[in-house]
């Protein structure tokens, strides 16, 4: 009963969604405030009801109730409990269930905590983010349904494919669906200002925190994404430019342009048009991400679906959506009006010239991930595309991009003085050429970039350090003051300051592992020894043993260094029952300055077993540099205060910077 | 009973937040410009505030508020006409809307859900448990007579069928066989034996299921699925002309059902493509083995049987996985992955198998032939070594 009391929960959310869609967006046409007001209850009685959905398709997983066919094919009634529950959005229909619940849960948002939005403007957002429902939920109810069942039920269920079953993946699809979905408040906001042709000044307070909610969740998941492809997958990549990680980037780069252009236009009522535009082409390229994954146009881990009929669907609603706004764009953006003027030395200037190359990276990574799908589609030849064309293409846009990131919170809003700033950002540009050479001289030869984009990294560390002590007048106050104003800093200062910090920190990771790796691959067997990067490691031998619901091989390696032990390694290779399917657990040893990763490879016919052994420096700066973004997005997030930029007045003696 | 009263609860509540919404919205709603004074206004307060903690000069503060006091302005300039409480037919649209609601919720579903059927929690499966395990124990009673008695063609032929069922295909077919030598060949068993041949093969029909099907087409001689397996034997030979000219016949055949026709055009057109040299995407192989039988078990869309046919494979390689003493499963299982074109996990199979088999010399013997036959890269290499 509870998986019927599910479904039709989830038939009632579809109906209440296109009420949602017609009535306030009606209302706000014929401006009545009583239709408009339906809206605000209809958002949030459709998402308690994909709350109840999603309960019952849960339940059904952790009961492991196999007469829901879509818990048949993909649970088991052995696996342990958190994968039971991750089982629900490890699959393509739960996983649209996922989707929409987060975009019921924004919509509700709208309609709880938008009470001081201007009523039309609430209506029509309502109404657009309404419209998103109702297509997905169509797509679901009818190509994709969750709560499909079988009668009789099989006794067992298929399993979960097993190198999904892991804690990072387990939490991979709901922050990275947070962030897809949350691009859709951004759009929503966007096509309400287009359909009312009036930006009002309560639009960009309201997408800014939005989108950063959303671009922090997305961060998230894609660290998490390539955290566990770096460990599960056996070769200890972290980053492959694969379609599917394109798939997520893409939108991450449209959405810190977006982030970006927001601050400007909330701050400075400027860049009105583009920020709308950048809002627009985010949002669709979440729903491209989407397709890409879901169509199986790719086929990998995440094509839990390879159905071209699913596919069309979900063209089609990509298709209505992107061309709908951008149809609705160019008709309507003339009538917005455009917001204050700045020169082109002045923070809002930085923060064209930061939108201008995201955007430009983010049409590389476009170009990059769709002319082999085009090429195949047209000619049926197939070609891959792969680090090269990005390291030739993306790379030589992020330098310049890396370089004038320090720049840019130093200026001053409306005017400001590159050459002041510049001094200001000596010290850190210098600590960042030194620490460099001197690294560069310990460590040996390697690319004749690295240590160029190592100080880079460095110089964004340091800038955002800079930028902090320079608010605080470092210098300029005697020390008690300089530290009641390093405390009382606004906390999106600090927010600011982190989410660059954590760039710079990821850039060196990338730096250190991209030039610096080192591997090896030797066959050993018991009682033989290999070395690597300065460590020692000593094969004792494969012991077979069971899990919950896999047999594991897992190897005994004992680690030395200069004689004196460090740890024991233990990768393994795991079988699970079922389904019947081999996967790679690789021993790590993590230390400050990189990760010593062991894998297993196959057995070879001389009695040995074959080893990937890899030194891996500073590989966990990715992930930590991405955790210190979260964190920096949630303190600018907490920082609920209004934000307007103090502009420089012109003529006036280039003094200091303001604080916020 | 208590389904349909849940719903109507849950259906109720909705229509009933919607109208609590409508009769309860603002009497005098804030039209944008309202709204939009009002940011302006926290907007200065901020700015009061900021310079309070210290976080604005006065100068900065002073061309902060000339900012606001800009927008302000430039806002002013847009025509806002007021919002009215409601207008005339807006009850007639809620109206509507309240009673499409339920009248859309309950036709959809109609149409998609099942509501005769109970949650089926795997805990609370005990008295299937229990009849799964009668069913072993009926099918363990039966192996251990014929294991005394194993020219009891009676005991075969009650157990092949369940066998069947029970997707040990293997067994099924040597259960069959057997009925078939000691009781006499019947077009039933037949049936059932090539059936079952085929689905242990991974939908490969070998010379046995062939010749099994020649003699039911003999006795039958207007038998479809033989005429079927057949035509997928021919198919999978290469002998695609035949196999089409076989499938144009059978489709034209009176007793055709709409779900074998479309099986079978699906093979038309997928020989079409073989005999001109393209390749053809896994659903090919052997798809329909079984289907056309009575009491066949292969699902008719294509979709199915291709999940079936990876599941057979799988199941195979999990055997072999578990048990890796089986040279001529090794052989089946590259055979399986080389026509359903993953070449990398033939690959793959035939360096398990040679671990697996590593200090049985025939054994590698014989999956080194079959991989080099199948052309398995890497089959080659071995040997040179």
């Amino acid at each position: 009963m509870v998986v019927e009391i599910g479904h039709f929960a989830l038939i009632l959310a579809l109906v209440v969604a296109t009420a949602q869609m017609i009535v306030p967006m009606w209302g706000a046409q014929v401006r009545d405030a009583r239709l408009m007001a339906v809206g605000d209850s209809a958002a949030v009685v459709q998402f308690a009801l994909l709350i109840i959905s999603f309960l019952a398709l849960m339940h059904a997983f952790v009961t492991s109730d196999f007469s829901v066919l879509n818990v048949a094919d993909n649970s088991h009634s052995e696996k342990p409990l958190i994968y039971r529950i991750a089982g629900v959005w490890g699959n393509h229909e739960g996983s649209m269930l996922l989707w929409v619940l987060i975009l019921g849960l924004f919509g509700a948002a709208v309609a709880l905590y938008g009470r001081h939005l201007p009523a039309t403007l609430r209506a029509n957002v309502l109404g657009v983010q309404a419209s998103i429902a109702v297509a997905f939920l169509l797509f679901m109810l009818f190509t994709s349904n969750p709560f499909e069942r079988v009668d009789p039920a099989p006794f067992e269920g298929r399993g979960l494919n097993p190198i999904l079953q892991d804690p990072a993946l387990a939490f991979h699809p709901p922050f990275l669906y947070a962030g897809y979905v949350g691009f859709s408040m951004a759009f929503s906001f966007a096509v309400a200002a287009l359909i009312e042709g009036r930006i009002d000044a309560a639009w960009a307070r309201w997408v800014r925190p939005w989108t950063l909610a959303a671009w922090m969740c997305l961060t998230l998941g894609i660290a998490m994404g390539s955290w566990w492809a770096y460990y599960e997958l056996g070769w200890g990549g972290w980053w492959f430019w694969d379609p599917v990680e394109n798939a997520s980037f893409m939108p991450w780069l449209a959405g810190t342009a977006l982030l970006h252009s927001a601050l400007v236009m909330e701050k400075r009522d400027a860049l009105k048009v583009w920020t709308i535009l950048l809002a627009i082409l985010t949002f669709s390229l979440s729903l491209m991400g989407t397709f890409l994954v879901r169509s199986g146009v790719l086929t990998s881990v995440h094509a839990f679906a390879v159905d071209p009929d699913r596919g069309i669907v979900i063209l089609t609603i990509m298709m209505f959506f992107t061309g709908g706004g951008l149809a609705l764009f160019a008709w309507r953006a003339g009538a917005l009006r455009q917001g204050g003027l700045f020169a082109p030395i002045s923070r809002e200037g930085s923060l064209v010239l930061n939108n201008v190359l995201l955007s430009v990276a983010c049409a590389t990574v476009l170009v990059g991930t769709l002319y082999p799908l085009a090429l195949e589609g047209i000619t049926g030849e197939k070609i891959s595309v792969g680090p090269p064309f990005f390291n030739m293409t993306f790379i030589p846009l992020m330098l310049p991009l890396l370089f004038a990131m320090p720049f840019g919170p130093l200026l001053a809003w409306k005017r400001g003085d590159a050459r002041a700033v510049a001094q200001r950002l000596a010290f850190a540009g210098g600590l960042a050429v030194l620490v460099t050479i001197g690294v560069a001289a310990l460590s040996g030869p390697g690319p004749w970039l690295a240590p160029l984009c190592a100080a880079l990294g460095l110089f964004v560390l340091f800038g955002a350090i800079t930028d902090l002590l320079s608010r605080a007048r470092l210098g300029d106050v005697g020390r008690a003051e300089f530290l009641r104003r390093i405390i009382s800093l606004p906390r999106s200062a600090y927010g600011t300051a982190l989410a660059h910090a954590g760039i710079g920190i990821m850039v060196m990771g990338i730096v250190g592992t991209s030039a610096y790796q080192t591997e090896k691959i030797v066959a050993l067997k018991p009682g033989e020894r290999a070395e690597v990067a300065g460590y020692d490691l000593l094969f004792k031998g494969i012991t077979p043993t069971k899990g919950p619901n896999y047999s594991e091989q897992i190897a005994e390696f004992e680690v030395t260094r200069n004689g004196s032990p460090v740890t024991t390694l233990l990768p393994s290779k795991r079988l699970y029952n079922a389904p019947p399917q081999p996967t790679t657990e690789a021993g790590i040893y993590p230390a400050w300055t990189g990760d010593l990763y062991v894998a297993l490879g196959d057995e070879q016919p001389s009695g040995g077993v074959a080893l990937r052994l890899y030194f891996h420096p500073f590989v966990r700066f990715i992930w930590i540099g991405a955790v210190i973004m979260f964190i920096g997005g949630m303190i600018s997030l907490t920082d609920r205060r209004l934000r307007v930029g103090a502009p420089q007045r012109a003529r006036s003696r280039p003094a200091a910077v303001p604080a916020e | 009973m208590l389904l349909w009263v849940i719903f109507s609860i849950l259906t109720a509540g909705v229509v009933g937040a919607l109208l609590w919404s409508y009769r309860r919205a603002d009497e005098a709603a804030a039209g944008s410009g309202h709204a939009d004074v009002a940011v302006y206004a926290d907007q200065l307060l901020q700015i009061d505030a900021d310079r309070a903690r210290g976080l604005l000069s006065e100068a900065e503060a002073q061309s902060a508020r000339a900012e606001v006091g800009r927008r302000m302005l430039t806002r002013a300039a847009d025509v806002d006409t007021g919002v009215a409480t409601a207008t005339r037919g807006s009850e007639r649209v809620l109206g509507v809307v309240a009673l499409s609601i339920p009248v859309l919720a309950l036709i959809l579903y109609t149409q998609l859900g099942s509501p005769g059927l109970p949650d089926l929690p795997h805990a609370g499966r005990t008295a299937e448990d229990a009849a799964r395990s009668q069913v072993d124990a009926m099918i363990a009673r039966v192996e251990q007579r014929l294991r005394s008695a194993p020219e009891d063609g009676n005991g075969w032929d009650v157990i092949g069928p369940v066998y069947l069922r029970m997707e040990r295909y293997g067994q099924a077919a040597e259960a069959f066989a057997n009925a078939n030598r000691l009781l006499g060949e019947t077009p039933k068993r037949l049936a059932g034996f090539v059936q079952a041949e085929i689905l242990a093969n991974n939908g490969i029909v070998n010379s046995n299921a062939k010749m099994a099907a020649e003699r039911l087409l003999a006795l039958e001689p207007d038998r479809l699925d033989a005429r079927m397996w057949l035509a997928l034997a021919k198919e999978q030979d290469g002998q695609f002309a035949e196999a089409l000219t076989d499938y144009r016949a059978l489709i034209k055949a009176p007793q055709m059902t709409p779900a074998m026709t479309s099986a079978i055009e699906v093979r038309i057109s997928a020989v079409e493509r073989l005999a001109r040299g393209e390749t053809v995407e896994p659903p090919a192989s052997g798809g329909m083995s079984g289907s056309t039988g009575p009491g066949g078990e292969m699902p008719s869309d294509a979709a199915g049987q291709q999940a079936m046919i990876e599941g057979m494979v799988a199941r195979l390689a999990g055997r072999l996985a578990a048990d890796g003493k089986d040279p001529a499963g090794w052989a089946q299982l590259m055979r399986s992955y080389m026509v359903l074109g993953r070449k990398d996990d033939a690959t793959k199979a035939l360096s398990d198998a040679r671990r697996a088999l590593g200090d049985d010399a025939a054994a590698l013997e014989q999956v080194n032939t079959a991989a080099a036959e199948l052309g398995v890269e890497g089959a080659a290499k071995e040997e040179k070594k």
